[in-house]
């Protein structure tokens, strides 16, 4: 859905994806490392804009650039979708930073304070493919909850993939937050600090 | 000056304490899954205060390496 909220953090911040980011979106998802689990994308300009234009209809989809707030450089992709207002959850995803960003923590971060204090939701949950160790790991060592596994979630190129699914209730997020949003803060206040001009 | 293969053990040593996991002198974050975005930055701040090294934005995201963090705690010293 064409959204307009605006999520600033310290270093990056979550701003609207528009049309201007089709080229964006087309390079990092097919970037060498950081395409091998998600879903193959068309290499086309014009394909990714056909695919905004369906995502700007739907609603209860929340897509996000991260950007860094200094140069205002896009530096990756998260979402907010399907969101259920019967049981206040909504799933999240296509996340993907670049290589070289350090936006990580601090996107999923933004995207959380989004989810519970601005959504006010009750639960949000994601589903990494299963062989994808390093993310599984990253969702683990946040501390989300795993809550099982999804025979043929995905299906990549014909071949069924299981995915594992992490949740996070509104709850569990108040307790997780404080560690997470220190490292950001260490992570932030570095990249200002080192940044051009200051 | 240190020797190379003593330092890249003793900087396995550290990144291990951090993923909680042994790692040997040959891993990195394609090899090891734990070795993820966050432990990264756990990796690296750890590296920074036991080698008295400051890396910039460009080093934190590309040293991925036990080798890699290895060589440039060589250069520091």
């Amino acid at each position: 859905m064409r959204h307009q909220h605006v999520i600033a953090g310290e270093a990056f911040r979550l701003r609207p994806i528009a049309e201007r980011d089709a080229e964006f979106v087309v390079a990092l998802r097919s970037m060498a490392g950081r395409s091998q689990y998600l879903n193959p994308i068309s290499p086309s300009i014009d394909n990714q804009l056909k695919w905004l234009a369906d995502y700007f209809k739907r609603e209860g989809d929340y897509y996000f650039v991260i950007e860094r707030i200094v140069g205002e450089r896009p530096e990756g992709l998260i979402s907010l979708y399907d969101l259920s207002t019967h049981d206040g959850s909504a799933e999240w995803g296509r996340w993907i930073v670049a290589p070289t960003s350090l936006s990580a923590i601090e996107s999923l971060v933004l995207l959380m304070d989004f989810a519970f204090d601005k959504m006010h939701l009750q639960k949000v949950y994601s589903y990494t493919v299963a062989e994808n160790s390093a993310t599984n790991s990253f969702h683990d060592g946040c501390g989300f909850r795993r809550a099982g596994v999804q025979v043929a979630r995905f299906n990549m190129e014909g071949r069924a993939i299981d995915a594992v699914k992490h949740e996070c209730a509104a709850s569990e997020w108040a307790a997780l937050r404080p560690a997470l949003a220190a490292k950001s803060q260490k992570i932030s206040q570095r990249i200002n600090r080192d940044a051009p001009g200051r | 000056m240190k020797d190379p293969k003593n330092l890249e053990i003793e900087v396995a040593k550290l990144v291990s304490e951090i993923l909680g996991e042994t790692v040997g002198s040959d891993a990195s974050r394609l090899t090891v899954a734990r070795w993820d975005s966050l432990k990264h930055m756990e990796v690296i701040f750890a590296f920074e205060e036991a080698y008295g090294v400051r890396l910039d934005e460009a080093e934190m995201a590309a040293l991925s390496s036990v080798k890699g963090l290895a060589e440039r705690a060589m250069k520091q010293a």
